[in-house]
């Protein structure tokens, strides 16, 4: 039993016994205190995790591959923007893809330019192929990134705009590695 | 005629109220000067009396006082300014053209708090200069020493959580080049970008993050850090003297 403070008992008893009823408080108080900082300091850093993203880094469903394709065939395989999300759908030969609208030279978004049937970057000039987004000309260093696409058995296509999970390319020609979802 | 207002004043005086509120004379004495000071919980974080060299504009030349004087006017000017201000992407912008053209002496106050925002930086950094090159931050100071450079760095952070509000062009792309600075932080860069502007990107959720820093957050810290600060300058024995 804890009790006051006197010297017989500190003397006579064990460990327990020699707990002072004010130490008991101060720890309690203590221990309390540094229990409930300590929880929230700990929450604090999941709570301020984003978990329900919008726009870039949202996994898009863009529609039926068949709606898509239609819409490709009555534009002249014209990119179908998705602004919020910053990225194209394009008609890749053979594939359903989806560009990162960000220009792999310093980063500006990455308009179409019906005019002159290509992608045309109004910061330094970049040029990107309209079907396959590889560079044309200017000073990118690689064609547009690409982002995932899936399929799944309605015909529904999704696009994962994770930008830290891209399919990063080299070369002028569209490489059949890069196909996730066919045109047929 | 002349000792009616004289007698109203002496019953002022002798209200129970104002003797609750002043505890101590009309400060003309020395002891009634002191207790002017330190019966005041303003007032007391300051040094009852001050060295004459203390007054000497050359010495200091006001920097922290007029540090202060512009923190009080921004944390004045802001909260007005935000009876006008949301702080979501869709508001945002047009809330600042309109504090501009539409609302009474909303462009006055919109400059005040900007040009009081750049004035801030530059007098804390003057004011860092002139402690630096008279030592004052040599002992006993050095612990005040430390309380500045972080009451400059909250100055620092609280210009550039503001800087992000009108959300512009200029805005956008000088809080962008913040994200990837915060990116190119070792081994997990891209989760501290993620974790402090709230996405992948700036967006929403960042223009939000940073209004609650902006408006709460760094002010609360920096107004307990100020405090602080000048209470340290009593405990250390008023300010530095000459060398």
């Amino acid at each position: 039993m804890i009790r006051p403070h006197d010297e017989t008992s500190i003397r006579a008893g064990g460990l327990v016994a020699r707990i002072k009823r004010r130490h008991l408080l101060r720890m309690g108080f203590l221990g309390g205190t540094l229990l409930a900082v300590g929880e929230l300091t700990a929450i604090l850093l999941p709570f301020l995790w984003v978990n329900k993203i919008t726009g870039l880094g949202a996994k898009v469903a863009v529609g039926k591959k068949s709606d898509i394709l239609s819409k490709f065939q009555a534009t002249n395989d014209e990119p179908q923007l998705y602004t919020a999300a910053k990225f194209f759908l394009i008609h890749a030969p053979g594939a359903v893809a989806a560009a990162y609208r960000r220009c792999t030279h310093l980063g500006c978004s990455v308009p179409w330019t019906p005019s002159e049937d290509q992608f045309h970057c109004p910061c330094h000039g970049s040029l990107f192929h309209k079907n396959t987004a590889v560079v044309l000309g200017g000073p990118a260093p690689r064609p547009l990134d690409l982002f995932h696409v899936t399929e799944d058995a309605g015909g529904t296509i999704t696009v994962d705009t994770n930008p830290l999970n891209l399919i990063t390319r080299q070369g002028s020609e569209w490489d059949e590695a890069w196909t996730e979802v066919r045109d047929s | 005629m002349l000792e009616i207002p004289a007698q109203i004043w002496e019953k002022v005086r002798r209200n129970y109220i104002w003797r609750s509120l002043f505890r101590h004379g009309y400060p003309d004495s020395r002891k009634n000067q002191s207790l002017a000071v330190f019966t005041n919980v303003f007032l007391h974080l300051h040094p009852v009396k001050v060295r004459r060299h203390a007054l000497a504009i050359p010495y200091t030349w006001c920097m922290g006082g007029l540090s202060f004087f512009l923190f009080l006017v921004l944390t004045l000017t802001g909260t007005l300014l935000m009876f006008y201000y949301r702080p979501t992407t869709e508001w945002a912008y047009s809330d600042i053209k309109d504090m501009e053209t539409v609302v009474v002496f909303g462009q006055l106050l919109r400059n005040m708090h900007r040009w009081a925002a750049h004035g801030m930086v530059i007098t804390v950094f003057l004011h860092m200069v002139r402690v630096f090159y008279t030592g004052s931050y040599k002992p006993p100071r050095e612990f005040n020493w430390v309380v500045g450079t972080l009451l400059f760095f909250l100055t620092i952070m609280l210009s550039y959580t503001g800087y992000l509000l009108p959300w512009d062009q200029l805005a956008f792309w000088a809080v962008t080049v913040g994200y990837n600075i915060a990116a190119a932080t070792p081994v997990i860069g891209n989760e501290v970008a993620f974790l402090l502007f709230g996405g992948f990107e700036l967006g929403p959720n960042a223009l939000l993050r940073f209004y609650v820093l902006h408006v709460v957050g760094l002010p609360l810290i920096t107004a307990f850090l100020i405090a602080i600060h000048f209470w340290r300058i009593r405990k250390d024995g008023g300010i530095s003297g000459p060398l």
